[in-house]
C-alpha cells in the first residue's frame, strides 16, 4: 500500500509495511463494533484454519490511516481460559499460530460498566510485551449507570495510552488510531507484570515455562506467562522434570496457605480491583436498574413462558408470511426467465442445460433468502437486546434434561427455517457434546423446504373433515409432522447423552447481558453476513446438486415417447427402478423413488420431480392438476391407484426424518472439521426415516382398510 | 418468592443448606478444585475467594441461578455454583 501525501503527521511516519493490530477483549465488550466502525465494508470474515473459530480481517478505512491492518480476535475472558476462543486469541497474541504474524499493536477494548473483568483480561495482554492500547468503551452507558472514569489515572497505573471511544457511534476513532500507530512506532516495552509483587515466584514461573519445549522462545515475558498456565492446570507438563518443578512450585504455595491453581487469578483481582476503585468512581448511584425489573418478568414461571411462546409465535408466523410475498416473487421471476430463455436460446442441450438445470438451481438457492433474512432479523434484534441469553436461561432446565442445554434453543428454532443457518448457530455453544448432539438433531427440525411436500400430499390425500367439531384434519396432520420432527430430535438427543456423549461434560455457565435497544445498522449487517454465508456455503451444494439431476433426468436421450417415458429411461428412471425394491415395503414405486432421489439436492425438488415423472410441466404444490394426478396415478399392470393415504402418510413420515440434504452434510462436515459426524447424520436420520415410514405405512395401510 | 437447595455432598461448609432468595449476598469462601476447567472459567469471571456474590434472579424448573458479581450478571447452574463454597454475607 503506497502513503498518500495528505496523511497525518503520525501516520506517515509509521512503516509502509501495514501495521498489524489486534483488536481484543472479553465478549460483548463491543470490539466487533468498533472493528466494523474501523473497517467499513473493508473486512472479510474468515475461519482459523480447522477451527471453526470466526476471525474478521480488514484494512482501516478512515483517512490517513489506511496502513492499520486490523484483526479481530476471537473474545476471551482470560488469555489463560482454555476454550477454543480463548486458545486461539491467546496463540494468536503470542504468535503462536504457523500461518499468522504476531500483532504489531494490540487495542484491547475495555467495556467501562464492567471495569474490572475488562481490565483482568487487559492486564494479561499487557503481560505478554506487545505495545496495547486501552480503548474504553461505553462511557455513555457507564454515564447513564452514574460511573465516573478517570482516564488519565487509568492510563497511569496500567502504564498504557488509554482512549475513550465509542464503537457504536463511531466517537473518537481517529484518537484510537493515533495512539495504535504512536504505540506501533515505539520500541517493544518489557511486559509488566506488575500485579505481582512476588519476584521469586516470577522467577519459578519463568524457570519452570523454559523447560517447555513446544514453545520456541526466550522472550522472558512469554516465558513468565508459560509458567502460569502450567500452574493453573490449563497447560500440561511436557516433561518429567518439569512436572516435578511444578508440582514443587504448587507444594510450596499451598504450604503458604495459597491456592496455587487460583494464585494468578486473586493476585491479578485484587490488583485490577485497587486500579478500578481508584479509577471508576460511582457518582451517582441512585438509579434503579431496568434490567433487574424487566428480567422479573422475563424469567417470570409463568409471565416469562408465556412471553416467550409468545415471541416464538410471532417470529415463526413472520417467517412464513412475510417471506412468502418475496418467496412468490422469486419463484415467478425464475419461472419467467425460465420461459424467456427458452424463447432465446435455440432449442437443444445447451437450452435444456441453462433453462432447466441451473436456472432452475439457481431459482432453488435463492428461495430460501427471504426466510433466512426474516429468522435473523428476528434472532439479531433478540440478541442485541440481550433477550436471547433469557431465553436461553428460562429453557435450560427443559433443554438439560433431554441432553442439551438453553443455547441449543436457537440452531434448533433456527432449523425450522433452514437447518444450514441452525448448524452454524451451534458456534455459540462452547460444550463439545452439548453442540454436536444439536448439530446431529438440527436437521430434524421440518425446515422450510419439507412444506412444499407436506402441502401437496395433504392436499391430496388427506380428506377435509373437521375434527372435534372445528379442527381441521389436514391442519391436524400438518402441525402432527412437526411434532414428529420435534419429539423425534429430543428422543435422539437424550439417547445421544446416554451413550456416545455419556461421560462428556455440560456446562451453561453465561453472561447476562443488560437489555439493550438493537441499533439497526449492527442488525442489518448480521442478516446480510447470515445470507452471503448460506448462499456460498448451501448454494454452491444445491446448484451443484441440481446441474447434476438435471443431467441424471435428462440422459440417456431418447427420441420418442412421452415425457414420463423419457424419464423412466433416463439415467434419474433408471436409479428409481433400482431403489424400487428397497422403497416398496414403504409403499412407494419407482416414480416416488426418482423423485426422492431428486430431493436430496433441496427436498421441495419433489414437487417439481413429481410432476414431471407424472407428464406435468407448470405446476406447483397447490395445483389442482398436479394433486389430481398424484391422486389419480395408477399401476399400467394392476390399473389400481398407485398412492393412497397411507402412501402420503409413509412419505410425510420420511421426509420429517430422512436426511435428504446434501448441503447439511456439507455443512455438517464443514463444521465438525471431518466426515465422521456427517456420516453418522446421514446413517442415523436414513435408518430412522426407513424404520418409521415402514411401520406409518404398515400400520395406516391395515388401519384404513 | 422460588427458594431452592443445591445438593452438594463434597462441601464441608453450610452451603449445602443454603436457602437461596433473590437479594440474599454470599461471600466466596473457596472454589472446589481449582485446576478443573469449570473453576478456571469461574476465576477469570472474577468469582475468586472473597468476591461477594449477589443472588439476583431463580430460573423456573430448576433451572440455571443468576448471580451479580463485580457489576455484571451471571447465569450459573445449579451444580456448578455448588463448586463454590460460600457463606451468608452480611455488612
Amino acid at each position: 500500500m503506497s502513503t498518500v501525501t495528505a496523511v497525518p503527521p503520525v501516520a506517515a511516519k509509521a512503516r509502509s509495511k501495514p501495521l498489524l493490530t489486534a483488536l481484543a477483549g472479553v465478549p460483548n465488550a463491543g470490539k466487533t463494533t468498533l472493528f466494523n466502525a474501523l473497517t467499513g465494508l473493508n473486512y472479510k470474515v474468515a475461519n482459523y484454519p480447522g477451527v471453526t473459530v470466526e476471525k474478521r480481517v480488514g484494512t482501516c478505512h478512515l483517512a490517513g490511516f489506511e496502513n492499520i491492518r486490523l484483526v479481530d480476535l476471537p473474545g476471551a475472558y482470560s488469555l489463560f481460559g482454555g476454550s477454543p476462543d480463548e486458545v486461539l486469541a491467546a496463540d494468536h497474541l503470542m504468535g503462536r499460530l504457523p500461518k499468522e504474524d504476531k500483532p504489531d499493536v494490540v487495542i484491547c477494548v475495555v467495556d467501562a460498566c464492567n471495569i474490572e473483568r475488562n481490565l483482568f483480561l487487559a492486564s494479561q495482554i499487557i503481560d505478554i510485551g506487545i505495545p496495547v492500547v486501552v480503548a474504553l468503551n461505553m462511557l455513555d452507558i457507564a454515564k447513564t449507570r452514574g460511573l465516573s472514569v478517570r482516564k488519565e489515572l487509568l492510563a497511569k497505573n496500567l502504564g498504557v495510552a488509554v482512549v475513550d471511544i465509542s464503537g457504536r457511534t463511531k466517537t473518537n476513532t481517529d484518537e484510537l488510531l493515533r495512539a495504535v500507530a504512536k504505540a506501533g512506532s515505539g520500541e517493544k516495552r518489557p511486559g509488566r507484570y506488575r500485579w505481582c509483587s512476588d519476584k521469586e515466584f516470577l522467577d519459578s514461573a519463568k524457570s519452570i515455562g523454559r523447560l517447555s519445549r513446544s514453545d520456541d522462545t526466550d522472550d522472558p515475558d512469554e516465558l513468565i506467562g508459560i509458567g502460569i498456565g502450567l500452574l493453573s492446570g490449563s497447560r500440561q507438563a511436557e516433561s518429567a522434570k518439569q512436572r516435578e518443578l511444578l508440582l514443587a512450585m504448587r507444594k510450596q504455595l499451598v504450604e503458604q496457605g495459597v491456592d496455587a491453581g487460583a494464585y494468578e487469578t486473586e493476585e491479578r483481582y485484587s490488583w485490577v480491583n485497587s486500579i478500578a476503585s481508584r479509577s471508576v468512581v460511582q457518582v451517582d448511584g441512585t438509579r434503579k436498574d431496568l434490567t433487574e425489573k424487566l428480567d422479573r418478568v422475563l424469567t417470570h414461571p409463568v409471565w416469562g413462558l408465556l412471553i416467550f411462546l409468545m415471541i416464538m409465535g410471532t417470529m415463526f408466523q413472520s417467517i412464513f408470511t412475510w417471506a412468502s410475498i418475496p418467496m412468490d416473487f422469486i419463484d415467478s421471476l425464475f419461472a419467467d426467465v425460465q420461459v424467456g430463455l427458452k424463447s432465446i436460446i435455440p432449442p437443444g442441450q445447451l437450452q435444456s442445460l441453462i433453462a432447466d438445470g441451473i436456472v432452475v438451481g439457481v431459482g432453488s438457492v435463492l428461495i430460501f433468502i427471504p426466510q433466512i433474512a426474516v429468522l435473523y432479523l428476528f434472532i439479531s434484534v433478540l440478541e442485541e437486546t440481550g433477550y436471547l441469553s433469557r431465553a436461553a436461561v428460562l429453557l435450560d432446565a427443559f433443554m438439560r434434561r433431554v441432553g442439551l442445554q438453553g443455547r441449543s434453543f436457537i440452531p434448533l428454532l433456527s432449523s425450522f427455517a433452514c437447518a444450514i443457518p441452525g448448524i452454524m448457530a451451534t458456534r455459540s455453544i462452547p460444550s463439545f457434546s452439548d453442540r454436536m448432539a444439536t448439530i446431529l438433531i438440527a436437521p430434524l427440525m421440518s425446515c422450510s423446504a419439507r412444506l412444499p411436500v407436506y402441502t401437496l400430499l395433504i392436499a391430496a390425500f388427506v380428506p377435509r373433515r373437521t375434527v372435534a367439531g372445528f379442527l381441521s384434519l389436514q391442519g391436524l396432520v400438518f402441525l402432527g409432522l412437526y411434532l414428529l420432527g420435534i419429539v423425534g430430535a429430543l428422543a435422539i438427543a437424550y439417547l445421544l447423552r446416554k451413550t456416545v456423549f455419556r461421560s462428556s461434560p455440560s456446562h451453561f455457565l453465561m453472561e447476562m447481558p443488560p437489555y439493550r435497544i438493537p441499533v439497526a445498522g449492527q442488525v442489518l449487517k448480521t442478516i446480510w453476513e447470515k445470507c452471503a454465508v448460506f448462499v456460498k456455503n448451501a448454494g454452491t451444494v444445491i446448484l451443484a446438486c441440481s446441474i447434476l439431476l438435471w443431467f441424471l433426468a435428462s440422459y440417456p436421450k431418447t427420441t420418442d415417447g412421452s415425457p414420463s417415458e423419457a424419464v423412466r429411461q433416463s439415467y434419474a428412471g433408471q436409479l428409481g427402478q433400482a431403489i424400487e425394491p428397497i422403497i416398496e415395503p414403504l409403499g412407494y414405486d419407482w416414480k416416488l423413488g426418482v423423485s426422492i432421489i431428486a430431493s436430496f439436492a433441496a427436498r421441495e425438488v419433489f414437487v417439481s420431480s413429481v410432476a414431471l415423472v407424472n407428464n406435468l410441466e407448470d405446476v406447483d404444490e397447490e395445483s389442482d392438476s398436479l394433486i389430481d394426478a398424484i391422486r389419480n396415478a395408477k399401476d399400467p399392470e394392476t390399473g389400481e391407484h398407485s398412492y393412497d393415504l397411507a402412501t402420503a402418510l409413509s412419505l410425510m413420515v420420511f421426509f420429517v426424518f430422512a436426511c435428504q440434504c446434501m448441503s447439511t452434510l456439507a455443512v455438517c462436515k464443514r463444521e465438525t472439521g471431518g466426515w465422521k459426524w456427517p456420516i453418522v447424520m446421514f446413517v442415523y436420520m436414513t435408518a430412522l426415516a426407513y424404520g418409521a415410514a415402514f411401520v406409518t405405512f404398515r400400520l395406516s395401510s391395515s388401519l384404513l382398510t | 418468592m422460588h427458594k431452592c437447595t443445591i445438593p452438594n455432598i463434597f462441601s464441608t461448609m453450610k452451603s449445602s443448606i443454603l436457602q437461596f432468595t433473590p437479594g440474599a449476598k454470599y461471600r466466596i469462601e473457596a472454589l472446589r478444585d481449582s485446576y478443573s476447567y469449570l473453576s478456571q472459567r469461574l476465576l477469570s469471571l472474577g468469582l475468586i475467594k472473597g468476591a461477594v456474590i449477589e443472588i439476583a434472579n431463580i430460573a423456573p424448573f430448576g433451572g440455571p441461578i443468576e448471580v451479580k458479581c463485580r457489576g455484571y450478571n451471571l447465569s450459573l447452574r445449579r451444580d456448578e455454583l455448588a463448586i463454590l463454597t460460600l457463606t451468608p454475607f452480611v455488612i
